[in-house]
């Protein structure tokens, strides 16, 4: 599948060169420089075919990340692996830079030997080759058991969680993380709004732990009709009613559910990988609770601009809004900024073009009003105001989506720890996606 | 350490053979084997380091794991040039795939078999073996990929020793990981035959251990069962229920590969279409709006895909496709095309007030195409065409590339249907005038042209075209010379009188024109048909033109389905274009390369008149 992974600076030099099949050769190095971190245009695609080899490239701050391919592959999985390649350096290294990557270098030849076996990615899973490739190049003196084990869970049925895992408390977090995404139009309507969540937990447990999640999920059958239609009758779904249940467009889980009994009663079972971890994803689109109404409005005379924008915390007043930052973009041509902002701090930041104004906390139901007045100018051609959006930053701790986690079991047969011993905590945070709103 | 070694690099080679042989070097662990990590520094460099080779062989009798695995990276990418040397590593190879370690002994093997050595195999057929039977899966795994690797380097190696057979044997381990290596290595050693047999029984025990496998084995697994041809119906939907749990990995490329799966075994099944397109668009809408921007890219041309197969059942989905401000370009760009093939008359309004955000955007490029797009979807759906006043307000906006684009896309429009010109052009040449796009030579082309085409509609039409007929000689784009010809030509047979003169003069300049031969041969042709019969230039210059129908697409839509999740719907070329060997594991989908061929041309045809396609087209020809 993938001929080679390579990875350069932003200068273009190869820092890390390693080659799977015998397809490619060194070659390939320069062509993808001169072709693309040297071209004149800048490249516009993500993907690009320079004399007959495929060459799919990512980058990451100023690191360029390619692999290499001479055969129809999938392009999506193999974005996915780059992807997966980064987090993984992420993991071992913090920060995927220049100097992270050349003081490392070994130890990324050692993962990228590991991940792909003559080009088809294995086993990319952070924690089980955190066991055994380790920045210090320890473990070849662990004892022969370990050796077995650690080799055993790269490849065995549960590859996610090692045996014999103890803890003295027994403890359990749990986020509902969602990012809120907005696009509104200068009259006020959303245009398009969805919520993308994830719940991600954190899971000190001993043994091996049988884990079950509620979630106030209101059965959207929308599978159903393929379903009647393939003829299989497994649409066992009953419809429970509870309090205000929330209807998920689509949901994705990580390995560890078991998704056939997901299928059967929509019940989310699994056994955690230890530590942190992403338990789901998912999306939905119907009666989303934005959290922050803005509306701007600009008026403009001659060489003035008058900039208001209102915004409201439209949630509980018992919760607080954190770290709301309001950006407000203003024309290149802008020569002299007056901002008053009724709350927080508002600066106009000439390098961005943009006024940014923030503030810490904001109570729901609260409003505050932000004015500027703009001087612009004399240009001689005048040329419109390309006005990009103005787009807000927060964090609010309650779920726009509506989601609620009702319960969560866990049961552990052999160790017989009860459900009551595990202390638990759950945690709501929506903070902001691409949360957009168009100038008038 | 690594960042001392960039400065100085030319010298050095000499410098670490001194130190590899330094007897107190070798003695200290750590800086011996900090010496050969900067070995292979300059290997990643591109320096030629091979002439260590008989200093890294003695190197590689070690205990630190680390400086084993650099080594062994070492010889694998020097074993090549130096075969008479790498007999002496195989002593230590041998004794490192019996270590008491599996790490050890599947590292040993990995680096064995991926020597590239080929009077050197006969020595790893026993540890090869013996990997294959070995207690831990992991060195199964490694020993299975292993077998590719020699079967490659030896083609006859794998039958000779019976190879084969023992893959077929590990289909059945008990490890998931092993069975998925197998099923991938047969794949490849067994090509030549069409690959790994799927038996009923193999391709039911693959279905249903599928979620046991790594997301990445998934991708593979997938691909191969693709081959798998059910019996019946039932069959195919019970597989399908099996498969549909795929579709909620997070993964991009597990649910790409099952939707593969869902397309390919319904192909011909033409009453459930649209349920399984319904049930394949919700995930992949999900991940194109949450995962990264390159994946969300592959995802994005992959609904593309559907949505021109079946519009209707994305239509309701439009909005997914609206652009965010911080998507990147090429994101931006194929958005825009989405939402010009999911416009029909239930949601075109919407969708064009959205395009007419997009054309006051900062980016030239992505402007112009929101005005391409909005004359597209104006072509495409009859109703919208009655929003043409859209098209007029962009002229409005002062900007000289829009109003550029928008002379050219009005000229589109109208050829596709002349009969609203009387509506359109008095309101559009109110408008416009020739000197709004001095640096445009195709809009001048296009404004031309309607002058020619309409000018009985147009009040001074003759005197628009006499001042650029004045300016002729500036022109320097033939495109626009020809044009201005042409339209000359033809208001003069709509209007003798006004037109008589400048005719002449614009005959007069071309035929003089000795640098550009089209031009002058041209107006040569035009002048001795005006000579010698003007009743047959008549009927020459004023030709009814043919109606534009819109272009099949089914073909290419087709070829993208056949080949989904591949590259090809990223290129929109069938694979013949842009690879040079087939891969083993798709085999069932290649089509007869005559075949293929053809469609590409086909394909290559429809791109040439339809200007839009060509940006996203890949170029295949090195720079």
């Amino acid at each position: 599948m993938i001929s080679g992974v390579f990875l350069y600076n932003h200068k273009g030099d190869c820092l890390i060169s390693r080659t799977y099949r015998d397809d490619i050769t060194r070659s390939v190095v320069d062509a993808f420089r001169a072709n693309v971190i040297h071209a004149r245009h800048s490249v516009r695609s993500p993907v690009i075919n320079i004399g007959r080899a495929s060459y799919f490239h990512l980058k990451r701050g100023n690191m360029w990340l390619v692999a290499v391919t001479r055969l129809n592959a999938n392009a999506a999985l193999v974005f996915e692996f780059l992807n997966k390649v980064v987090q993984l350096m992420e993991a071992y290294f913090a920060q995927f830079s220049d100097v992270n990557v050349r003081n490392n270098f070994s130890l990324i030849y050692e993962l990228l030997d590991e991940i792909l076996d003559y080009g088809y990615p294995q086993s990319t899973d952070p924690d089980s080759l955190k066991l055994f490739i380790t920045q210090q190049g320890l473990n070849a003196n662990a004892s022969r058991e370990e050796q077995t084990k650690i080799t055993s869970q790269v490849t065995g049925q549960i590859g996610w969680r090692r045996d014999g895992i103890k803890y003295r408390r027994h403890e359990l977090y749990l986020d509902v993380l969602e990012s809120v995404s907005l696009l509104m139009s200068p009259q006020g309507q959303p245009l398009s709004a969805h919520v993308a969540g994830s719940i991600r937990m954190k899971c000190y447990l001993s043994g091996m732990p049988e884990c079950k999640l509620g979630i106030n999920d209101k059965i959207v059958n929308k599978d159903g009709a393929q379903r009647a239609a393939a003829g299989a009758g497994a649409a066992q779904k009953k419809k429970r009613n509870r309090k205000a249940p929330i209807a998920i467009d689509d949901l994705t889980f990580h390995q560890c559910v078991r998704l056939g009994k997901f299928d059967m009663d929509r019940s989310i079972s699994f056994i955690p990988p230890d530590g942190e971890f992403e338990l789901m994803k998912y999306r939905t689109t119907q009666d989303i609770k934005l959290p922050f109404r803005v509306t701007p409005l600009v008026q403009e005379q001659g060489n003035r601009i008058d900039i208001t924008v209102n915004i409201k915390a439209d949630f509980d007043p018992s919760l607080f809004g954190q770290k709301v930052e309001v950006r407000i973009p203003v024309p290149t041509t802008t020569s002299k900024v007056n901002v008053h902002a009724d709350r927080g701090k508002a600066k106009y930041k000439p390098g961005e073009n943009a006024v940014v104004w923030k503030m810490k906390r904001f109570a729901g139901g609260r409003t505050a009003q932000f004015t500027a007045e703009l001087e612009l100018l004399n240009v001689s051609d005048k040329k419109k105001w390309t006005k990009s959006p103005v787009s807000v930053k927060f964090e609010v701790p309650f779920s726009a989506s509506g989601l609620e986690v009702k319960y969560l079991k866990i049961m552990e047969r052999k160790l017989g720890y009860e459900d009551t011993e595990v202390t638990k905590w759950v945690r709501y945070i929506s903070s902001s996606g691409s949360y957009e709103v168009r100038y008038a | 350490m690594a960042t001392k070694g960039y400065e100085n690099k030319r010298s050095e080679v000499n410098e670490l053979r001194t130190l590899l042989r330094n007897p107190e070097v070798q003695r200290d662990p750590q800086r011996y084997c900090e010496v050969v990590e900067k070995v292979t520094l300059y290997q990643t460099l591109g320096l030629d380091v091979s002439s260590l080779f008989s200093d890294m062989v003695l190197a590689c009798a070690t205990r630190s794991l680390v400086q084993k695995k650099l080594v062994y990276l070492y010889l694998c990418n020097y074993a090549q040039s130096n075969s008479d040397l790498t007999l002496l590593t195989i002593n230590t190879l041998q004794k490192d795939c019996r270590d008491t370690n599996p790490m050890i002994r599947g590292l040993a093997l990995r680096s064995m078999c991926g020597l590239r050595v080929p009077n050197l195999v006969e020595y790893v057929l026993v540890p090869l073996k013996d990997g294959l039977a070995d207690k831990s899966p992991y060195v199964r795994q490694t020993a299975v990929m292993g077998c590719v690797k020699l079967f490659y380097l030896d083609q006859s190696y794998v039958t000779d020793n019976n190879l084969a057979e023992s893959l077929h044997a590990m289909i059945h381990d008990r490890d998931a990981q092993v069975v998925a290596n197998a099923v991938i290595a047969l794949e490849e050693v067994l090509a030549a035959r069409g690959g790994i047999m799927l038996t009923q029984e193999v391709a039911y025990m693959l279905f249903n251990r599928l979620r046991e496998f790594t997301e990445w084995k998934q991708c593979a697994v997938m691909n191969v069962l693709l081959r798998y041809k059910p019996a019946s119906d039932d069959e195919v939907f019970s597989i399908l229920n099996i498969v549909d749990e795929r579709l909620k990995h997070s993964n991009t490329g597990v649910v790409l590969g099952a939707a593969r799966l869902f397309l390919h075994f319904t192909a011909e099944m033409e009453d459930i279409q649209e349920d399984i397109y319904e049930r394949l668009k919700t995930p992949l809408i999900t991940l194109m709006s949450s995962a990264p921007a390159e994946v969300s890219f592959s995802v994005l041309h992959h609904l593309h895909t559907l949505v021109k197969k079946r519009p209707d059942v994305l239509a309701k989905d439009f909005k997914a496709f609206f652009c965010r401000f911080s998507d990147p370009a090429y994101v931006k760009t194929k958005k825009l095309d989405v939402l010009v093939d999911v416009a029909m008359e239930s949601n075109f309004e919407p969708i064009v007030e959205e395009m007419t955000a997009y054309v006051t955007d900062i980016d030239v490029e992505r402007a112009r195409h929101a005005v391409r797009c909005v004359g597209r979807i104006a072509v495409k759906v009859p109703a919208a065409a009655e929003h043409c006043t859209t098209l007029l307000a962009f002229l409005e906006l002062n900007s000289e590339y829009v109003t550029a684009e928008t002379v050219i896309v009005m000229r589109d429009y109208l050829r596709h249907s002349p009969s609203d010109a009387v509506d359109l052009l008095p309101q559009l040449f109110e408008l416009i005038s020739p000197d709004l796009f001095d640096d445009e030579s195709d809009a001048r082309a296009a404004f031309a042209w309607l002058l020619g085409e309409f000018g009985e509609l147009i009040e001074d039409a003759p005197y628009l075209l006499e001042a650029m007929v004045d300016d002729v000689e500036a022109e320097e784009t033939a495109a626009v010379r020809l044009q201005l010809l042409n339209s000359t030509l033809k208001l003069f047979f709509k209007r003798p009188p006004e037109c008589q003169k400048m005719l002449g003069r614009l005959l007069e300049t071309l035929t003089s024109d000795e640098i550009q031969q089209d031009v002058h041969d041209r107006a040569l042709l035009y002048y001795r048909l005006l000579r010698s019969n003007p009743d047959e230039a008549r009927r020459v210059i004023n030709a009814t033109l043919p109606p534009i129908l819109d272009h099949d697409r089914s073909a290419m839509t087709d070829m993208e389905l056949r080949e989904f999740n591949t590259l090809s719907v990223i290129y929109g070329q069938p694979s013949i274009n842009f690879t040079v060997q087939q891969p083993p594991y798709c085999t069932f989908g290649t089509i007869d390369p005559t075949a293929a061929l053809k469609q590409a041309q086909q394909a290559n045809d429809e791109d040439e008149d339809e200007e839009e396609e060509a940006d996203d087209t890949p170029s295949f020809t090195q720079r």
